[in-house]
């Protein structure tokens, strides 16, 4: 099975600056098509009219940080089974494991090469068919 | 990708560099007053200002090329996290580090352009 490519992401990130170069990083670098939302409120409204085939989420965000956010995706039956993929300058790997133990696809750590971002992207979500197709093995 | 691309990428890195030693100042202003008192009224809540905003340097210095900034930003967060976590009064050998690692971050941020 050849699963379609990915083209549309929302991109959750409060950061001003970190979310412009993630912008270019994944907009003009990567050439995917994105909603850019600055907190996780925003995510969950913009979320299921955007129909996003990935969600980039930070995850220290004042109101609803990206574990809140993450949970409230899962409860909206648009963005149920949407992959979720972490992006955080929490490094440490207790903290790591504990974003993969809620579900999330991956955590990719800050900081991140603005250049080969939306290549590490693009190869989750590859790896995750791969996975797919292994499984039905 | 494009020049105009390259151009904003640089101009952001540019001004990641400004903010960056705006922010070490607001560091080092909450963290002066318990450099030598070690301790007082107020230490909880620059411990949370310093780790949010050391937080912020960690996750943008690699991201603006700027490695440097990350790793010197990162133990500083970690070692105010724990000192937060611990929730009981700095013990000499924390104040030490911390003074330390604001001074590390604080060369880091100096050498900047």
């Amino acid at each position: 099975m050849t699963a379609k490519p990915l083209e549309r992401i929302l991109y959750v990130e409060d950061e001003p600056d970190i979310q412009a170069v993630g912008k270019i990083a994944l907009e003009a670098v990567g050439g995917f098509t994105l909603e850019v939302c600055s907190d996780g409120n925003e995510a969950l409204r913009k979320a299921p009219g955007f129909a996003p085939q990935l969600i980039l989420l930070d995850v220290m965000m004042p109101g609803l940080d990206g574990p809140a956010t993450f949970e409230g995706l899962r409860k909206l039956p648009e963005t149920a089974n949407v992959p979720i993929v972490f992006l955080t300058a929490k490094t440490q790997a207790s903290e790591v494991a504990k974003l993969r133990d809620l579900g999330a696809l991956e955590v990719l750590t800050k900081p991140f090469d603005p250049m080969t971002l939306s290549d590490q992207v693009r190869s989750i979500w590859e790896s995750q068919d791969e996975d797919t197709e292994h499984d039905g093995d | 990708m494009t020049a105009n691309t390259a151009s904003k990428i640089e101009d952001m890195r540019q001004e990641f560099c400004r903010g960056a030693k705006e922010s070490f100042g607001t560091i080092e202003a909450a963290w002066e007053p318990f450099r030598k008192s070690r301790g007082g009224a107020g230490i909880a809540q620059a411990l949370i200002q310093i780790q949010r905003i050391a937080h912020g340097l960690a996750g943008r210095g690699g991201t603006f090329g700027h490695d440097a900034v990350t790793t010197e930003a990162q133990p500083l967060e970690q070692m105010v996290i724990e000192a937060i976590e611990a929730g009981e009064a700095l013990s000499s050998g924390q104040y030490d580090n911390i003074s330390g690692q604001v001074d590390e971050l604080g060369t880091v941020i100096a050498a900047l352009p």
